[in-house]
């Protein structure tokens, strides 16, 4: 059904836009609830773009410029990221975000094809500088769910949040 | 035997249990206690030892409340005579020399307490020894977040997780198509997603109700379990046509979509010509679908005329089921009719 899932734990790598540092991708097989069945170009475009979010997600919330996350985020995640950027703006911080792994699970197709749930179980760096002093540096293990709704030409993160193992 | 010689033994020991009962000076018992417990404190080994934080906390408050044994942050307020007196007021006095970290304490000075995830960015001046309250409600966004306390010598760090709420407060209520033909089995799709009153998705089990409602008061029903937060359904489209209600209904709260249900396309389509002076009046029968069903207005129809191998095409909306239109009249000319795939009867026209 779905070529690409069908490789089981297929794992490839991606340089990252900003810092060329490598992060690890690994997509395990979709085990979708929902009668639509997932096109294999389909899960591609949507994996492709949620990767692409957290470049535009680690420049927003480095550069506190809430206007970077219009291309990749939407709606709920969208105004509560800009809300986060905002406080740090204002208490002087800003952070760095590295991701070093990904392992993503889709778990929903809505039957009329507007949205695409996924798991993500990510790690990544993070530094916390205060008026550009590093306070803290930590790694971070975390597993997000996240719902991309389909734009014009993209997929878009509407729900980014971390989920309990 | 030598009964002397036993007495004499008999004497000593006795002097030595004399001289072992002899009291223990103080001073010698108070180094004791500084050589063991002063590496300790300097090594700030006792701050992870059981019960400690409980009596700094009350240490701090006779650091900033001298004279009132009564600690409202205790409970609703709790008296700390309840407890042996002096060891706290102790602490508290000589936390003002050595700090409370020495006086067994996190200190008594200033630091920074961060709270940091992607969901929001804290950041509070807080008075070491004291608490630090976050009113309900502070902290809402479903994330990992790091937390770290930094003062003049160090930082000390964790993290912690928020999860939603569990009592639903709103639907992301997602229906296709908004139109569709009647009679179609599972034509009708919605998926919902459960929020918290602080839009965080809800991912623990919550059941949804799907209603699909016709105006003749039909209804069909169902209810799914979320899981990962989604829930989603099939219904089939009715037998007539009009206006559904299609709803996802949670605790308290609902989301409604409009379904409008059409006739099919039209199963087959019957043209008359008639000639009106210089013109001909090209016109369809009523236009039903194969359930006998008038086709909705707006459905395009498409005339043909073919004259000497050219082709003359207009297209025509129904209008209250049927359609019109007047072509120029051609001897010999061939005139048909389509919508859709469905193609109607040919006319040649000879006068």
């Amino acid at each position: 059904m779905f070529k690409f899932f069908l490789i089981l734990c297929s794992v490839f790598t991606a340089i990252s836009g900003l810092g060329a540092a490598q992060t690890t991708v690994r997509v395990e097989p979709a085990n979708l609830q929902g009668p639509q069945p997932l096109q294999e170009q389909t899960g591609t475009a949507a994996i492709r773009d949620y990767l692409q979010s957290w470049k535009s997600l680690r420049a927003a919330v480095e550069q506190n410029r809430a206007d970077l996350l219009d291309p990749d985020f939407v709606g709920t995640a969208r105004d509560q990221l800009a809300r986060t950027i905002q406080e740090q703006a204002a208490l002087g911080i800003h952070t760095r975000y590295q991701d070093r792994a990904h392992d993503l699970h889709i778990v929903f197709y809505s039957p009329e094809g507007l949205s695409i749930e996924l798991i993500d179980k990510v790690e990544y760096d993070v530094q916390v500088l205060d008026h550009d002093k590093v306070e803290t540096a930590q790694r971070v293990s975390a597993r997000y769910l996240v719902i991309l709704p389909p734009a014009e030409v993209r997929w878009r993160v509407r729900v980014f949040q971390v989920e309990l193992e | 035997m030598n009964p002397g010689g036993s007495t004499r033994e008999n004497l000593s020991k006795a002097e030595s249990i004399v001289l072992s009962t002899r009291l223990i000076p103080v001073s010698f018992v108070l180094m004791v206690v500084v050589v063991v417990h002063l590496p300790l404190l300097l090594m700030k080994l006792p701050l992870k030892s059981y019960d400690t934080n409980f009596h700094i906390f009350f240490a701090s408050h006779y650091v900033h409340n001298w004279f009132s044994p009564w600690n409202p942050k205790w409970y609703a307020g709790f008296s700390q005579t309840t407890y042996p007196p002096l060891p706290h007021q102790w602490v508290a006095l000589i936390s003002n020399i050595l700090g409370l970290d020495m006086a067994q304490s996190t200190g008594n000075g200033k630091a920074t307490l961060y709270i940091i995830g992607f969901g929001q960015a804290l950041k509070r001046d807080v008075q070491l020894g004291e608490t630090t309250y976050f009113p309900a409600g502070s902290i809402y966004n479903a994330d990992h977040y790091l937390t770290f306390l930094t003062g003049s010598s160090s930082t000390v760090s964790g993290s912690f997780d928020v999860v939603p709420a569990r009592k639903p407060a709103a639907l992301s209520f997602l229906a296709k198509p908004s139109l569709l033909q009647v009679r179609l089995h599972d034509g009708i799709t919605g998926a919902a997603y459960v929020f918290d009153a602080y839009q965080n998705l809800i991912v623990s089990p919550t059941p949804i109700s799907f209603n699909l409602s016709t105006p003749s008061g039909s209804v069909q029903k169902r209810t799914v379990v979320t899981l990962d937060g989604a829930a989603w359904t099939a219904m089939d489209s009715t037998a007539q046509q009009g206006t559904d209600k299609f709803i996802a209904r949670i605790d308290k709260g609902s989301s409604t979509r409009a379904v409008y249900q059409v006739p099919g396309d039209p199963c087959r389509l019957k043209l008359r010509a008639q000639q009106s002076g210089t013109q001909l009046q090209l016109k369809t029968e009523p236009v039903r679908d194969c359930s006998g069903k008038a086709v909705p207005d707006g459905t395009i129809v498409t005339f043909t005329q073919t004259y000497n191998s050219t082709h003359s095409t207009v297209d025509v909306p129904l209008k209250r089921g049927i359609a019109v239109v007047e072509m120029p009249v051609h001897n010999g000319a061939t005139l048909s009719i389509a919508s859709g795939v469905v193609l109607g009867n040919q006319i040649h026209w000879e006068k």
